[in-house]
């Protein structure tokens, strides 16, 4: 066991709710004033425990302890108080109740880029950066060509941020980020940005620090591939509470088993928006019934969405992303992908039916979930934010031949046309 | 093992003590600082043709616009000063004192996306705010010195005395009166944002109660009281004392004065201590 360099002990985060305003500057006075004198706080209603409606417990006694050179992924829904946790950790924001010791440097990645401003270049912006994230001028003059050098800004390093494509500019951040010399690291999402290929390159250099470097990693994603891949051990939130404190994978798996689920919960109301109702969300059979699962490979099905259209937006969008159990993403797939059937959609109720192509997946569990938007205007529903999601469950008649019947490796499992020509007209000859 | 028996680099905590200025922390991050105050300056000049130069047409121009209207349209005297450094001086002081409480006050909000994203000790944002206008001031206490020799050359006065010695001392009066009003409306700002607003308007029209534009010793009978009740007066006065051996300060009214400048800059750093563990959650 190796020693404990963040413990904490009964943390916890109120936030007050609604808004700031004149109400709330007169019962702030009250309440200060009735404290002052002595008296009962007439604000609090009687019986009333601070968090019954004025606010909420974003972090609910937390408790854990992390060893030096852990990898900790901490997962949750949204609101489930991931940010909030790491947010108190890097001292942004402190705790209501509760302390956390910890031991060493932190360097906290909330975001990367901090404090980059506009107008300045590249290298001007590399010391700012630096030096918000605690790094003293000596080590950045130290590291400058190799921040440079991750960065595959070259040239234009002297040239104001403000005139970098957004890629470069993420590259820079990270960069700058990936060179700090911290003994533990906070990280929030920050792979979440760049192309795919600098993401890997990011995952890398994470991976690195960690593994080579002995560095202590607390790391927020809900890209569940990316926890996989770095983090040894996990923390389940949810509610502000944990909910599990274990290996990676058996995190990972409690909390997709634990995902939204449409028949139990049955209210999505929750979705609803100026242009639509969600009224159902299911999975069906070629038969239109309730899918029973497992399913064969070789069956089809079908997601079901029942909407309520209340107002029509010409850019305006419906359908599903698939993950696997790793939370790898398999595909989009969209009403609009077939261009005819946009017109469709009618104001009031719509039923769309988008299938799932059979002999195509793989064996497995899969997470489906609801997705909607008006196209490259914004997001209704986004698949990654705690959208309404369903569980496809495909076991066995991977196909019909004999030489196929169990699990291949690979994300996919499609049948696949061959044609083969030979040169002989003769019979084949079996051995 | 219980948590009081480790030896933590930190301790997070709800409460702690809300005097702290956490000195040692603030003096790792002195390149932080260096880099806010080169931030600061650089990116106020950057794509302008004048530069720096900026620094100097608003003094010079305030002198000017002083000396027309208070000095020739209303008459007021100027302790046998001449007008053009008993204005200057005035304009420089008065927008030293006016910028650096303006930009103080809003320390939090115009910092809130690094603040809510990374933890540096905040102080370090204030301090660097007091060299960048520290910066400023210098580069337009160098003009007023040059005019000041100008005049000594053609007979005025003699400006080698001792008293300016206290001239560095009036000045960090100045920066923690400032810095500790500032810190405060700052700090009641990130809840409620009607300070900043009334700020804007109570500057303007504060130029005129306090004697920027003339002299304390225009100002008579039960009116001077109220003058002297302000603990910004003796600041003024003070300054303009030492550069030129006229106007009126008393021990009294500068001991009244500090003691002010001493409960408003406490009162800053607690406010400021208190809130900026959560501001982030209110803002």
């Amino acid at each position: 066991m190796g020693d404990i360099v963040i413990k904490a002990e009964n943390i916890g985060k109120y936030y007050r709710l609604g808004q700031i305003n004149t109400g709330m500057f007169y019962s702030d006075a009250k309440s200060w004033f009735s404290r002052k004198i002595g008296k009962e706080d007439k604000t609090l209603k009687i019986g009333e425990n601070v968090g019954d409606k004025t606010g909420f417990w974003a972090l609910d006694d937390i408790n854990f302890e992390i060893e030096q050179g852990d990898r900790v992924g901490i997962i949750g829904k949204n609101g489930a108080g991931k940010t909030t946790l790491l947010k108190v950790i890097s001292r942004v924001t402190a705790p209501t109740k509760g302390h956390i010791g910890i031991k060493g440097n932190v360097a906290s990645l909330l975001e990367v880029g901090t404090g980059f401003h506009p107008d300045m270049t590249g290298r001007e912006n590399i010391y700012l950066n630096g030096a918000i994230l605690g790094m003293k001028r000596a080590e950045i003059n130290e590291k400058l060509d190799e921040i440079i050098a991750f960065s595959e800004i070259d040239e234009h390093i002297d040239t104001p941020v403000k005139r970098y494509s957004s890629g470069m500019y993420v590259r820079l951040a990270f960069a700058v980020a990936a060179h700090l010399d911290s003994d533990i690291l906070i990280a929030d999402e920050v792979l979440a940005v760049g192309d795919a290929e600098f993401q890997k390159r990011a995952l890398g250099k994470m991976n690195d620090l960690s593994s080579k470097e002995g560095r202590t990693v607390l790391f927020v994603s809900h890209r569940m591939n990316s926890v996989k891949a770095l983090c040894k051990n996990g923390i389940l939130l949810n509610k502000g509470k944990i909910v599990l404190r274990d290996e990676i994978d058996k995190v990972i798996t409690k909390y997709q088993s634990n995902l939204y689920d449409v028949k139990s919960s049955g209210d999505l109301s929750h979705y609803n928006n100026e242009f639509f109702d969600l009224l159902d969300f299911r999975l069906v059979g070629k038969d239109g019934q309730e899918l029973s699962q497992p399913i064969e490979n070789g069956d089809k099905a079908f997601v079901r969405i029942e909407l309520n259209m209340k107002k029509i937006h010409h850019a305006f969008t419906a359908g599903y992303a698939i993950y696997n159990a790793d939370g790898t993403q398999m595909f989009w797939s969209y009403l609009t992908d077939d261009y005819d059937e946009k017109n469709n959609v009618k104001p009031g109720k719509n039923i769309l039916t988008g299938e799932i192509p059979s002999h195509f997946l793989n064996e497995g569990e899969y997470y489906i979930y609801f997705s909607s938007m008006l196209h490259f205007i914004q997001w209704l529903v986004d698949p990654e934010e705690d959208a309404p999601c369903l569980k496809l469950n495909i076991q066995g008649g991977l196909s019909e031949s004999p030489f196929w019947t169990i699990k291949r490796p690979g994300v996919n499992a499609p049948i696949l046309k061959w044609s083969i020509k030979s040169d002989s007209e003769r019979p084949t000859q079996t051995e | 093992m219980n948590f009081d028996d480790y030896k933590w680099d930190t301790v997070i905590e709800a409460k702690q003590n809300p005097f702290s200025v956490g000195l040692k922390q603030i003096a790792e991050y002195r390149d932080l600082i260096f880099l806010f105050v080169k931030r600061d300056i650089a990116v106020t000049y950057k794509q302008t043709i004048l530069g720096p130069l900026w620094y100097l047409f608003q003094p010079v121009f305030t002198t000017v616009m002083f000396i027309i209207v208070f000095n020739h349209v209303a008459s007021l005297g100027t302790n046998d000063v001449p007008p053009v450094l008993f204005y200057s001086i005035g304009a420089i002081l008065w927008s030293f004192f006016s910028s650096l409480l303006t930009v103080q006050a809003r320390v939090f909000y115009a910092n809130k996306d690094i603040f809510g994203k990374v933890y540096f000790p905040r102080l370090t944002v204030p301090i660097a705010i007091i060299f960048g206008e520290l910066l400023k001031f210098a580069i337009q206490f160098g003009l007023f010195v040059i005019i000041f020799v100008i005049y000594v050359i053609n007979g005025y006065g003699s400006f080698l005395s001792l008293k300016l010695l206290f001239l560095p001392l009036i000045m960090l009066w100045i920066i923690l009166m400032a810095t500790g009003l500032g810190l405060m409306i700052s700090s009641i700002t990130t809840r409620y944002r009607d300070l900043a607003k009334a700020l804007e308007f109570f500057l303007s029209m504060f130029m005129y109660a306090i004697p920027v534009v003339y002299p304390l010793s225009e100002v008579s009978g039960k009116l001077r009281l109220v003058f002297a009740l302000n603990p910004i007066t003796a600041i003024l006065e003070c300054f303009r004392y030492c550069c030129f051996g006229t106007g009126e300060v008393s021990l009294k009214m500068i001991l009244y004065s500090v003691g002010w400048t001493l409960i408003i800059l406490f009162g800053g750093i607690l406010l400021f201590n208190k809130n900026e563990k959560v501001f982030v959650d209110v803002i």
